[in-house]
């Protein structure tokens, strides 16, 4: 029994440093732009044409939108440029702001076109390293390496004495530190958490010029939201637009499946982490304080119950009628109807701690009452609580990918569930219903053993 | 929710039913609030829709004019009386609309969480009976993966594989019953009449996809929390004891361990209440299947607030009620427990 459990705890480890992977590498595995491109003529003729006819004609027919025209072209073309071709254009787009701009503006969006007309993309393939910082936003890589770090430690059993300084410093339960796997399951937290706070990221869609002479493509060679007309409902490992492979196939408006799974990977990892992250620190403070003092007891037990009573989904959906689909109002939900269980764990961990010996001592020594709660009490408690949060995590993900899949998701978002309704609404292209549907499977999966796991050695732990 | 105190309190059962509703009755006042709250939050439906409501007396949600306490107790008063106002979709009686949906979500849950059980618990003792054998392993685990699979991905790869002419077509897509079944005609005439019967097995056989997605899920959690209930019960002392002095094995798994495992499943049946009546949002939005779940899904997606509100108001009281149920059934099924 353990030995084959404990690969099985292996695999799901596996599987959930790949989904993180996936969502932190997700813009050097899949996009429309090439990784490396060579003898390339002017890539950006089309949009020199765009700037030196229509902008100069619409500039002088009306004055006021035409700014915003020209920004949003530009918004998409500007990071596809070396950074001295980008300064240059910055340079006159905000010329055009000055108040004697108009007689100036004919000239200044030439100028702008035949800046263009010459620049170059930016290359890189020459630099990997800075290519991968202008692609990845820093956040997501710094959320891997937290993983991959987190694995690592996690397998050498760190001595206790660096486990207390930690588990003094951060609140985190000293029983969680000293055990791999529960240091492991606190950097995924960790990790995703801190890929919350950065952007969600956007894939770039980027036009590339036709006349390059070679051409390397990243692996997945699509972009999440590009959309090849010519290859709709293509079927896994069909060839898509110039040559270039869907994997798993399209759905039916020319979305590239695989793209839309490694982009999805982030939206639910975002929505997963963070709503967990909010829905923990609302139960740590609420069952402390109802755990320790009676009369917080029973005002905070009504809430509680209160909250209880609105059955999740229901509560999802109709907040969702209300206000929209937006992952914080999203995760404002999750969290909001998720926090009761484990505030009552910590609730029942807190009332049974608090009459311990090291308690009524830190109690007799006059330490202050924040002190005794979140210092002594706290880090002793939150075991449960923080095994329930890897399950809610679980439950998030599929909230998030349930409401996408419901159609009622945030408009253009890419979403793992978003892809399984274009194959419940397309039955004959079972590739849309089975990759996405088992790779939420596999995480959701993941996860619930990842939490059994803990939970097992915090049950293990408190026993011995 | 209540914990269980084991120590006698004062005063007899009825009265310590009484402080228990008492509380509910709490409760129940904070989440009439919130919701009354929420509903008061809640755009107003343009005048020509309002007024294009056919038929329908539809007062506004609330009286703007009234005190906040007289609007309060206004909500209240037409809120038991299941008057919810008029749909602003479908311009109908929301009572109505949910009349019909009503009863075509009971028929998919009330089978599924009744097989749910009885597969469920004996599977999940002869898993803790026979713990040691390499199949029970094996269904465990299994077990464990099943209850990790999406409903909603079960689902949609029943529509896929098994509906499908490029696969197989075993079972109807969509509906509770097929074009050119008759219309319901009574229960003598379903199970008297040759097309009562043929009735009846069209719509057997259109609900075994969404009632197995129901059952999985459910078998899987069930069978875990039996397995487990069971494995800490049959290694308590007292089994040691029936065993030496000579009671059969047989007689402590299925009456003595079972019993007490027993406890925790029951009270489960309390939040099965309010699922029975919600139905499942994703079965029957993959199904067809216009029940409760299917009607809240198409009321969020036209902001037919209050066909939303409504579902929304009763599914929070039908599970305040299944709470309560639940604690009921829990000191009717456990002697040592009183409600606290």
């Amino acid at each position: 029994m353990p030995r084959a459990s404990q690969s099985i705890q292996r695999l799901a480890l596996w599987v959930m440093t790949g989904v993180v992977g996936l969502a932190a590498l997700a813009p050097i595995l899949a996009g429309g732009r090439p990784l490396y491109e060579s003898g390339a003529g002017a890539p950006f003729t089309d949009d020199a044409e765009t700037f030196r006819d229509a902008f100069a004609v619409e500039w002088a027919d009306s004055n006021i939108p035409t700014r915003a025209h020209i920004d949003t072209n530009l918004a998409t073309i500007l990071p596809c440029l070396r950074p001295a071709d980008r300064a240059e254009i910055r340079r006159l787009r905000a010329t055009l702001d000055a108040p004697d701009a108009d007689a100036h503006a004919a000239a200044t969006i030439a100028a702008i076109a035949d800046r263009l007309d010459t620049a170059r993309p930016l290359d890189i393939a020459r630099s990997p390293v800075l290519a991968a910082t202008s692609f990845v936003d820093g956040w997501w890589i710094g959320a891997f390496l937290g993983w991959v770090v987190a694995s690592v430690v996690g397998r050498r059993r760190p001595s206790a004495r660096w486990t207390l300084a930690v588990a003094a410093r951060t609140g985190v339960p000293a029983a969680l530190l000293r055990n791999g796997a529960a240091s492991v399951g606190a950097g995924i937290a960790c990790a995703i958490v801190v890929a919350g706070l950065g952007s969600a990221g956007a894939p770039l869609d980027v036009a590339i010029s036709d006349d390059a002479a070679v051409r390397v493509h990243l692996p997945i060679p699509f972009d999440a939201n590009a959309l090849d007309l010519e290859a709709r409902l293509s079927a896994p490992g069909s060839v898509g637009v110039d040559g270039r492979r869907h994997w798993l196939g399209t759905d039916e408006s020319g979305h590239d499946v695989a793209s839309r799974l490694v982009w999805g990977a982030r939206r639910s990892l975002v929505i997963g982490g963070a709503s967990v992250a909010v829905l923990l620190l609302i139960a740590l403070v609420v069952g402390t304080l109802a755990g320790y003092a009676r009369g917080a007891d029973v005002v905070l037990s009504r809430i509680i119950e209160i909250v209880d009573a609105f059955p999740p989904l229901v509560l999802v959906l109709t907040v969702v009628a209300l206000v929209g689909a937006g992952p914080v109002v999203l995760i404002a939900v999750i969290a909001g109807t998720g926090w009761t269980k484990p505030a009552l764990l910590t609730r029942g961990e807190v009332a049974r701690i608090r009459r311990a010996p090291f308690v009524e001592a830190a109690r007799t020594m006059g330490m202050p009452l924040h002190r005794i709660l979140f210092v002594h009490v706290l880090p002793n408690a939150a075991g449960p609580a923080i095994v329930h949060g890897v399950f809610a995590m679980a439950t998030a993900i599929l909230i998030e990918a349930g409401l996408s899949f419901l159609g009622l998701g945030a408009a253009n978002a890419v979403s793992w569930g978003q892809v399984m309704l274009t194959g419940a609404e397309t039955v004959s292209a079972w590739w849309l219903t089975v990759f996405p549907g088992a790779i939420l499977f596999a995480t959701i999966l993941s996860l619930h053993v990842l939490a059994a796991r803990l939970r097992s050695e915090q049950a293990a732990w408190e026993v011995a | 929710m209540s914990t269980p105190v084991i120590e006698s309190a004062h005063g007899g059962l009825r009265r310590r039913v009484a402080l228990r509703l008492a509380m509910m009755l709490i409760t129940l006042f904070g989440v009439t609030l919130l919701t009354f709250a929420m509903t008061r939050a809640l755009p107003a439906p343009e005048r020509d829709l309002a007024g294009d409501l056919a038929g329908v007396a539809a007062p506004p949600l609330v009286d703007a004019n009234a005190s906040l306490f007289a609007q309060y107790a206004a909500w209240v008063g037409r809120t038991i009386r299941f008057d919810f106002g008029a749909s602003w979709a479908s311009k109908r009686r929301v009572s109505d609309v949910l009349g019909d949906a009503v009863p075509r979500s009971l028929q998919i849950m009330i089978p599924g969480i009744a097989l749910c059980y009885l597969i469920g618990v004996p599977l999940g003792v002869v898993l803790a009976w026979r713990r040691r054998r390499r199949g029970a392993r094996v269904t465990v685990a299994a077990l464990f993966a099943l209850y990790s699979v999406p409903g909603f991905f079960m689902a949609t790869l029943m529509i896929v594989f098994l509906t499908n002419p490029d696969h197989v077509d075993w079972f109807p897509a969509s509906g509770l019953s097929s074009d050119d079944a008759p219309v319901f005609g009574g229960w003598g005439w379903m199970l008297g009449t040759k097309a009562g019967l043929g009735f009846l097995g069209d719509r057997l056989w259109h609900l075994v996809l969404p009632v197995t997605c129901v059952v999985y899920g459910g078998v899987a959690y069930l069978a875990e929390q039996t397995r487990t209930k069971m494995e800490a019960c049959l290694a308590e002392d007292w089994v040691h004891t029936a065993r030496a002095i000579g009671v059969s094995e047989r007689r402590i798994v299925f009456r003595h361990a079972l019993r007490n495992a027993a406890i925790p499943l029951v009270v489960l049946l309390g939040i099965a209440l309010p699922m029975a009546f919600s139905g499942s949002v994703f079965l029957e939005r993959v199904f067809s299947i216009e029940g409760v779940g299917w009607t809240l899904v198409q009321a969020v997606t036209q902001r037919d607030v209050p066909v939303v509100m409504a579902i929304a108001t009763l599914v929070t009281a039908l599970t305040l009620i299944g709470f309560f149920l639940a604690d009921l059934l829990r000191v009717a099924v456990d002697p040592r427990v009183e409600l606290s």
